[in-house]
């Protein structure tokens, strides 16, 4: 192998296939006899049930049957809902496949219909009689944790699902106490709508003579659902199902969780014995696909007399919808309250987070989860606390990072932070904008009445989860570790099964990247399997930007397994001591002695052969490795975005967007650059353009594509990317997460640019998504 | 939602008040009705059909009809449901003799829930304030007819 691939930015293998459309996402499957599903949703945020009538959809021609909670629940299977996440005194109130007696947001499922085709499944919905009876509902978190709230779960006492915290409360209050200076803001993190380019869908099949279900889905995390479906749903033993990840069309987390639909589709299929499909609308994405962020936080920050950060306060209402998605209770505590360190040096911390049930969509990881939501609290009161200091930001920030030579770094929020250098991205990222000229040209442009806004954003980002004994201690139902099997074949070419499930990152380029370097093998023999339970061994799945680094990791101990086996059939064939063979680019050789050599491929035919292993030695050549990280990993960087705000209108332009990250070693550059450049225009929507509302009754208002924003390309900036390079000292291969990066910066950069540019105006905070209308509010009711 | 809103006809306010209450002028009279059929003194049942912006759906409901004073006042309480989701509310119906005739002031406040919400909500308003006008002018002219 002459040139490495690992940092090569290789075109990715996946995309011939998308782009000429062969790809076979889980709607393009067909099987003989296959049956449609289309499922009944509530129109009513919470309402009684006092009704339901299924005769004249099952009379309609075309429909093969109509099913309730009362048949789930006569059918004997568990039909449950579970929680993956248990956090101490948290309420657990039970979710079912379908709503039996009531309904606690829009869009819940009521009924399933299964038909001949999609179009009479779709219109058997209209046929079937439910008589509700409405309920006071109440869809803000604020609100709902107030006594007397209208009840999610009306056995509860109360709206609030956990109260959780984290930090020293009494050491953080002292701080505040003796603080020279303190700041506060009341923050409102709004609420998103994943928008996954491919709605939700699942095709399922049971074969009734072996008992066993195959079922393909719009998957991240296979095993996962198997799993859940096993245990909590459907009551079928775990080696009788098989969950299938076809191509899936992007998830953002929102195809991590265990929603009702897809048991049902499979209830449904097991019922009847046919195969089964459902495929989501758009509008039924919008309805259940777990929302995102929701939190209401009050949020202060104290200095000493010298500048430097003494103590963080934060309290936060959380929004968990309805009922608890599969990670939810995890998103707003432990990957929230333990990033609020930052990239700083802050003694005294704490955190209380009430997570509060709504009569609204269930909330959960959503990408980022969590970290934006820390990042926007911890960069919000920091630019907040420059102003009142009348600090320059870059320079407050410089005064308050945990310098180089403090790593490892414990903070007082739980996590050991391995290693950093925030001043050198931030000191990079300032030169790459021209962060001196820049506030030249602001301070030129406010005499013209022009407003300019420079906002910046050092976010420290925890992710690859890790290890499982950590996680469990903190309430994971769930190991956070990987599995990898690397099998080379006969003739040398490699197959490799990873626990890692992609959808969309582009696995099968950068893992064949990674692993044709270290076996020296061609790029193009080695193939790369993954999402499906029967072909791998086990896996946690992709999401929390944990591919590479754990995923990738476990790929590379595998090859090194394999390397190592490789070298003692090589050493006995070429009758050398196996300390004296070296592995070089796909070739064994004696020390020394480099023609005496053999080639990988060459090992691993004899090693099939097994005419002549030596002693102990078994046939073939695989590895397995199930690697469970030491610790997270920590990616970092600083962004910086540049607005210009028109104070007539009201309207806010990106102008420029500058952004330099550090995600260790990078295996292929333009992966993580399309990884940044995706994350950021989403941390720009929910900035500006993005807010899922509901009304006061917990309508979702904004349903559609039409009144919930995502930012069009035309809206955004050619970004302006660069890197600094800090190897993740615990893994091998030094690499670390860039999934979520962008989107956990984007956000704070830039409502820190658009408060900035509005400074001369007094405005001191505008809430997300900064739209024309609250900009222009914030202008008219500033004091100026 | 509030709808509220106004309307001056040439005609007699009993006349008005009469026709506003009689099923079948108001089959004619408001878009989309299918079947309006009065089930006892004050409640009428009524089948409709109803498009918002991308959604179409037929709607089964009642009417109820309360605090009537001929001829200058009653209030409606309606509620309704199809496929496409719910509408429930009040409203109330004022006639006042005019020079040029009678005046209809009219006022209610509905909830609107279910699909039609979530996919039509800026439209609701219009589309209501458009089947009220269509139905005024019908009744106009079935008034200025006569």
């Amino acid at each position: 192998m002459a040139e490495k691939l690992f940092g090569s930015a290789i075109r990715r293998r996946e995309d011939p296939a998308l782009i000429t459309g062969r790809a076979k996402y889980t709607d393009d499957l067909k099987l003989p006899n296959m049956a449609y599903a289309a499922i009944l949703r509530s129109p009513h945020a919470h309402a009684r049930i006092t009704r339901i009538d299924t005769s004249k959809a099952k009379a309609l021609d075309g429909v093969v049957a109509v099913f309730t909670a009362e048949d789930v629940e006569q059918s004997g299977v568990p039909g449950q809902i579970p929680v993956g996440w248990l956090l101490p005194n948290m309420k657990m109130p039970p979710r079912s496949l379908l709503a039996k007696d009531r309904v606690r947001y829009v869009g819940e499922a009521v009924a399933v219909v299964v038909a001949e085709d999609r179009y009479t499944a779709h219109d058997a919905l209209e046929l079937i009689e439910v008589d509700y009876e409405p309920l006071p509902a109440v869809a803000d978190p604020a609100k709902a944790a107030q006594e007397g709230a209208p009840l999610v779960h009306e056995n509860e006492p109360d709206n609030i699902a956990f109260d959780w915290e984290i930090g020293d409360k009494e050491a953080t209050d002292q701080a505040f106490a003796q603080a020279a200076h303190t700041v506060s803001l009341e923050l409102v993190n709004n609420r998103l709508i994943p928008n996954a380019v491919e709605p939700r869908a699942a095709l399922a099949d049971y074969d009734p003579i072996n008992g066993k279900l195959t079922l393909w889905m719009t998957t991240q995390n296979p095993h996962i659902h198997r799993l859940l479906m096993s245990l909590a749903s459907l009551g079928l033993p775990e080696h009788k199902i098989r969950v299938i990840a076809p191509e899936v069309g992007g998830g953002f987390g929102s195809k991590i969780h265990h929603y009702p639909d897809e048991a049902i589709v499979s209830w449904c299929a097991i019922q009847l014995g046919r195969p089964v499909k459902w495929q989501a609308t758009r509008s039924e994405t919008y309805m259940t696909d777990a929302h995102g962020r929701d939190h209401v936080t009050h949020a202060e920050l104290a200095v000493d007399e010298n500048g430097k950060i003494i103590g963080l306060r934060v309290h936060t209402y959380a929004n968990m919808g309805a009922y608890y998605s599969t990670f939810a209770p995890a998103v707003p505590t432990y990957l929230y309250g333990t990033l609020l360190s930052g990239q700083y040096e802050i003694p005294n911390i704490h955190c209380r987070v009430q997570g509060i049930f709504t009569h609204t969509t269930p909330v959960d990881a959503y990408r980022g989860a969590g970290r934006p939501e820390a990042t926007f609290v911890v960069e919000r009161l920091v630019d907040a606390m420059a102003r009142k200091l009348g600090m320059d930001p870059a320079e407050f920030r410089r005064r308050n990072f945990i310098p180089p030579d403090k790593f490892p770094y414990d903070t007082p929020v739980a996590l050991q932070y391995d290693s950093g250098n925030y001043e050198g991205a931030l000191n990079k990222a300032l030169e790459a904008a021209g962060y001196e000229q820049l506030r030249k040209e602001q301070e030129e442009a406010r005499k013209q009445g022009r407003y300019i806004g420079i906002g910046l954003s050092s976010y420290i980002e925890a992710c690859g989860i890790a290890p499982s004994a950590v996680v469990g201690a903190l309430g994971a139902q769930a190991g956070l570790w990987e599995s990898a099997i690397v099998r080379v074949h006969p003739t040398g070419k490699v197959t490799v099964y990873s626990g890692s499930s992609a959808h969309g990152q582009g696995h099968k380029t950068t893992f064949a990247q990674l692993v044709s370097d270290m076996l020296g093998v061609p790029y193009d023999d080695i193939e790369i399997i993954q999402g499906d339970t029967d072909e791998v061994q086990y896996g946690w799945g992709t999401y929390g930007s944990r591919s590479a680094a754990v995923g990738g990791s476990a790929i590379a101990v595998s090859a090194q397994k394999v390397i190592e086996k490789g070298r003692k059939i090589a050493a006995h064939l070429l009758e050398a001591a196996e300390d004296d063979v070296a592995f070089e680019a796909g070739k064994y050789y004696v020390k020394g002695a480099p023609d005496k050599s053999l080639t990988i491929q060459e090992v691993a035919l004899q090693a099939y052969l097994a005419h002549n292993l030596p002693p102990g030695i078994e046939p073939a050549l695989e590895a397995v490795s199930f690697y469970d990280p030491a610790n997270f990993t920590f990616p970092f960087g600083t962004h910086i975005a540049v607005v210009e705000v028109d104070p007539d209108s009201g309207e806010v332009k990106l102008l420029r967007y500058v952004a330099v990250d550090d995600c260790g070693k990078v295996i292929n550059p333009m992966i993580v650059e399309g990884q940044i450049h995706g994350g950021i225009a989403q941390g720009v929507g929910q900035a500006l353009y993005e807010g899922a509302v509901y009304d006061e009754n917990g309508n979702l208002v904004t349903g559609t594509l039409l009144d919930y924003a995502v930012p069009k390309a035309r809206f955004l900036p050619s970004f302006e990317l660069d890197r600094t390079v800090t190897p993740c000292p615990h893994n091998p291969l030094g690499v670390k997460g860039v999934g979520e990066a962008g989107t956990i910066a984007a956000s704070a950069a830039v409502v820190n640019a658009v408060v900035d540019a509005l400074a001369p105006f007094g405005v001191e905070h505008i809430d997300m998504p900064v739209t024309p209308e609250k900009v222009w509010r914030a202008i008219q009711g500033a004091g100026k | 939602m509030r709808i509220n809103g106004e309307y001056v006809i040439k005609g007699a306010r009993e006349k008005v008040y009469e026709l506003l209450q009689d099923p079948d002028f108001l089959t004619k009279a408001i878009p989309g009705v299918q079947r309006l059929e009065r089930t006892g003194n004050d409640t009428y049942e009524v089948t409709m059909k109803a498009s918002v912006g991308p959604i179409s759906s037929t709607f089964t409901g009642t009417v109820q009809i309360s605090e009537q004073r001929p001829p200058e006042f009653y209030r409606l309480t309606i509620q309704g449901h199809g496929a496409a989701g719910f509408v429930r509310g009040t409203g109330t119906v004022t006639l006042v003799e005019v020079p040029e005739g009678t005046k209809i002031v009219y006022e209610g406040e509905t909830d609107v829930g279910g699909r039609i919400a979530q996919v039509g909500q800026r439209l609701i308003q219009s589309v209501a304030r458009k089947m009220i006008n269509d139905g005024l002018k019908v009744l106009e002219a079935v008034v200025s007819g006569q």
